[in-house]
């Protein structure tokens, strides 16, 4: 076994510089997300992948939301290659979790992640994003080098824990949180200061305890509204500061912990707040290890190996570090592009096709510059004689807290999109497959309901009486035919 | 000799042969990327979904519709390819290029010609065989490797063995019909096949009792070679007269008919069964002595589950072979997985039970804005008089194959696939033809039907296999038909 000497140990954390235990931190916590995601779509496989599902190949092959990307969950319309390419992704992240073949394992979970996400893009939210880009990023450092089958096996990383690839992963890290701050703007964030309270208050998202919070401090509200926007940038900005980083970075990383978790508990957003909470680990700085997290270390030498191995001799590294930078430039890029000015800017298409085709393209505009809508969805069928029967209403409101919750938050993610009408596609197979949850076939019935019942905000921000935004209403096999 | 022997250079030739030859097909294929296996192509992915039109669980190629997408897999399939060729990793690269090979024939299964099935079933076997063990980019630093015995036998060269040895059996055995048995005018027929034929063939269907007596020579020709290969099983010298005749024989079709790379992939095919002596006046001999070194090529000695599941297959060769002389198309049940799951489903039909009679060209008839028509294909201003190489107006073997189907296969889903020819076609015409205007679109078969000798043809008639009064003058950019990366993934 080769004893691990790091280099330049005497001095501080530089700000391109990553620590080996913080990224095999970030190598269990990304292989654990991989593993949790597909759980979270389990049982709902045929639902969210196949052809009888809300989104049959043929339906997403002639939509505007057809992905260039390979998308591998194509290749077949059954729910048996599904869970086979799922299974596999599977085993994907339980390599990379423990530290097998780690680029391998990366690489891997990263192709088929995309696959899988590309094969239903409705059901996805930012928490999947982060894990790709950070799967990404992560392919290009040092991750296997410490509790690890490979550091085990003594086999060399592929990566470095400094240089382009570190500064990469700081730089996406910051990027996260500058332009979710940016993003909070216009009437409710920043004119009226009540984008937390009308997110707070959401049905789409809150949970009982963000609308006991509601009530119980709505005097406090607007101060929170600014303090999240302030925070949001105050972390990205510590994220991006050379100065004092050892010290600097174990304060942002110990913010966005803090405040992912507040996130947890006040919304109910999959596991986006935890990967949000988890990832940002991969910044700890060496002094942490050295410092409080010293025994940390003991404890992870104890039960998962103290070996470390060295970094190899580099080769081809010029391609690599002109590869990163140039990725890098275009996650860069894609933020700005997206913003209002970087729409009127007229930047040449391909800066987003070459963003898309690595799967950098990014947006990070968090429930701004709108919070979510107050509202629920109401799905009913009419049969033959006149009578409806409703089927799903949800989720609870303040005003009807009897309503049912979704069934679970990738059905929420998926509901919510068929609120917009450009994403229309999708109404009829979700109409089709919630109806079957509950035993009725709408195809075959007369006809069918679908709406969202939502109250808007007035000028002062006040909610509305309710008025419904009628999603689908008509004969289901027309309106699939179509 | 130990019988059903393969040396191991020959092997090797062989590796390098199918990796070349798989290289080749991908850039034939990588032409018509978008035409046969893209979203704007004849046989879009929404086709295939909607007519459920698949053979198969799993579609790789189904993966992607985008040139963009296609191309990566082109190139994952051609880095494959390479591997096999130079000998790095053959076996699993070997496996891969199999599975590429599969993959797109399965996605567009209208362009496949004998020579694909031919391609497909030898690269089956690459797994099997040690094929690293000369000449390879893995012998490099393996000098002991040497040291085996030039000579190699194992469930698998017999598997090679059985399907080459099929492949001429079945092809001779299933050439049943009249013209082949009685009246001897089955090569005068299939050379009269306009679509195929060559300026040679053309001149000699001037010779029809020339043509006769070699109609029963090629068929004798077919039955020696799978007579010559069985015997060459025990005896080299015989495997080299079959080698030598096997190589002639496609060679002379290949001067004949236009069939793409087929004889090239069957030539190449021979290259297994080269004999020693042969391959000794090439260089210096590398025969070894010593068979029990510690570390042989991966796959020369076969793990026992590889041998029986190889030793399966050599019986299911035969299985379906037996199953196609009854002219059924149909597998028994019990055995539709495994042709699922190997692909290893082939019949040898090559103008057998005798060759078609329907032949004649295809036409693209543009009706321009100031009422005239030409012919979109050869941009000529006429449609009048037969063209003298008909053979010469498919831009290559896969374009052949696919306007063929669209009148030699019955299926529900045919006149999905000749509207979306003449869409394409005629948004190709537009591309080339900028400024000018069209108001409708035939896609027409000149429908001709061949004659024995001393019959007259008969006379030419145009079946329009579909037609359109106009199409969008050009389709949208990617970037502006499909939702940008943001709209696609952030809502």
């Amino acid at each position: 076994m080769t004893q691990y000497q790091p280099e330049e140990s005497e001095l501080e954390t530089r700000w391109w510089e990553l620590d080996l235990r913080s990224l095999a931190v970030l190598r269990i916590a990304l292989g654990a997300f991989v593993l949790l995601t597909l759980a979270s779509f389990w049982g709902d496989t045929t639902a969210f992948f196949t052809d009888e599902g809300v989104l049959p190949r043929d339906a997403l092959v002639n939509s505007p939301f057809v992905d260039l990307w390979l998308c591998f969950h194509m290749g077949s319309g059954g729910w048996r290659s599904q869970a086979l390419l799922n299974g596999l992704l599977g085993l994907f992240a339980l390599g990379l979790l423990l530290g097998w073949r780690t680029p391998w394992m990366a690489a891997g979970c990263w192709t088929l992640l995309n696959s899988l996400q590309t094969r239903n893009p409705f059901i996805g939210d930012r928490g999947d994003l982060e894990l790709s880009l950070m799967l990404f990023w992560a392919f290009f450092l040092p991750l296997g080098a410490k509790w690890s089958l490979d550091a085990k096996a003594g086999r060399s990383p592929f990566g470095r824990q400094r240089g382009v690839a570190a500064a990469a992963l700081v730089t996406q890290f910051g990027l996260i949180y500058l332009f979710a701050a940016y993003y909070k703007n216009g009437v409710f964030w920043l004119t009226r200061g009540d984008g937390l309270e009308h997110s707070l208050i959401t049905p789409l998202f809150a949970t009982d305890v963000s609308l006991w919070l509601a009530q119980a401090a709505q005097g406090y509200l607007r101060v929170g509204n600014y303090a999240v926007i302030a925070g949001e940038l105050f972390a990205g900005l510590l994220l991006f500061c050379p100065w004092s980083v050892s010290l600097v970075r174990t304060m942002a990383v110990a913010m966005l912990l803090g405040f992912h978790l507040l996130v947890a508990l006040f919304f109910q957003l999959g596991l986006f707040p935890w990967i949000g909470a988890v990832l940002p680990l991969a910044l700890l700085p060496k002094e942490f290890w050295s410092g409080w997290g010293g025994r940390l270390e003991a404890w992870g030498d104890r039960f998962l190996g103290g070996e470390r191995v060295e970094e190899p001799v580099r080769r081809w590294e010029l391609w690599r570090t002109c590869f990163l930078s140039f990725s890098l430039l275009l996650a860069v890029a894609s933020n700005f592009l997206t913003t209002p000015a970087g729409q009127g800017w007229g930047a040449p298409s391909w800066i987003q096709r070459a963003a898309d085709a690595l799967r950098l393209s990014q947006h990070w505009d968090l429930f701004s510059p709108i919070p979510p809508y107050y509202g629920s969805f109401r799905l009913a069928v009419t049969d033959g004689q006149g009578k409806e029967k409703v089927l799903f209403e949800g989720p609870p409101t303040r005003e009807r807290p009897d309503l049912e919750r979704f069934p679970s938050h990738r059905w929420r993610m998926l509901m919510i999109a068929t609120m917009y009408n450009q994403f229309g596609v999708i109404r009829p197979g979700v109409v089709r497959v919630l109806s079957q949850r509950f035993g009725v076939d709408v195809t075959k019935q007369g006809k069918v309901d679908y709406s969202f019942w939502v109250q808007l905000p007035n000028e002062k921000g006040e909610l509305q009486p309710p008025v419904q935004w009628s999603l689908l209403r008509r004969d289901l096999q027309a309106a699939e035919k179509t | 000799m130990k019988p059903f022997s393969l040396d191991l250079r020959a092997l090797a030739l062989w590796r390098i042969g199918l990796g070349a030859v798989v290289l080749l097909d991908i850039v034939l294929r990588a032409r018509d990327l978008q035409a046969f296996y893209g979203d704007h192509g004849v046989f879009s992915r929404s086709m295939c979904f909607r007519e459920g039109w698949q053979y198969g669980d799993y579609h790789l190629f189904l993966a992607s519709g985008s040139t963009g997408g296609l191309l990566v897999l082109f190139a994952l399939w051609a880095l494959a390819a390479f591997c096999l060729m130079i000998g790095y990793r053959p076996r699993i690269a070997g496996l891969v290029t199999w599975y590429f090979v599969a993959s797109i024939q399965l996605r567009n299964p209208m362009v496949m010609d004998g020579g694909d099935d031919l391609l497909r079933l030898l690269l089956f076997w690459t797994p099997f065989l040690p094929l690293g063990a000369r000449w390879s980019w893995d012998a490099r630093s393996h000098p002991e490797w040497k040291e085996l015995p030039n000579s190699y036998r194992s469930v698998a060269t017999v598997g090679v063995y059985t399907q080459t040895f099929v492949l001429y059996l079945f092809a001779a055995l299933l050439k049943n019909g009249d013209d082949w048995l009685k009246t001897g005018d089955a090569l005068y027929m299939a050379l009269s096949i306009d679509q195929f034929s060559t300026t040679l063939a053309r001149a000699m269907l001037g010779y029809p009792d020339l043509l006769r007596l070699m109609t029963w020579g090629a068929l004798i020709w077919e039955y020696a070679l799978a007579g010559l290969l069985l015997l060459g099983a025990r005896w080299a010298w015989v495997r080299g007269l079959f080698c030598l005749l096997a190589l002639l024989f496609h060679l002379s079709i290949a001067a004949m008919l236009h069939f793409g790379i087929f004889m090239l992939i069957a030539i190449v095919g021979l290259t297994a069964f080269v004999p020693s002596v042969l391959l000794d006046r090439l260089g210096p001999g590398d025969e070894g002595r010593d068979e029990e070194i510690e570390r042989p090529p991966s796959g020369y000695r076969l793990e026992r589950p590889l041998q029986a599941f190889a030793a399966f297959i050599v019986v299911m060769i035969w299985i379906f072979n037996l199953h196609s002389v009854k002219h059924v198309q149909r597998i028994p049940r019990w055995a539709q997985p495994v042709m699922r799951w190997t692909y290893e489903q082939q019949h040898w039909h090559l103008f057998a039970p005798f060759p078609y009679r329907e032949d004649g060209w295809f036409v693209l008839e543009v009706q321009k804005a100031d009422g005239t028509t030409v012919d979109g294909w050869e941009n000529g201003p006429t449609l009048d008089g037969r063209p003298v190489n008909i053979s010469a107006r498919f831009a290559n073997q896969r374009w052949r194959r696919w306007l063929q189907n669209l009148y030699q296969i019955s299926l529900p889903a045919h006149d999905l696939w000749r509207e979306s020819t003449l869409k394409f076609a005629a948004r190709e015409w537009m591309r080339h033809h900028p400024g000018e205007e069209a108001t409708r679109f035939r896609l027409i078969w000149m429908k001709e039907m061949n004659a024995p000798p001393g019959v007259p043809t008969s006379e030419v008639k145009p079946v329009v296999l579909a037609e359109r009064a106009g199409f969008e003058p050009e389709r949208k950019p990617l970037s502006q038909a499909k939702a940008t990366g943001h709209e696609r993934k952030h809502r």
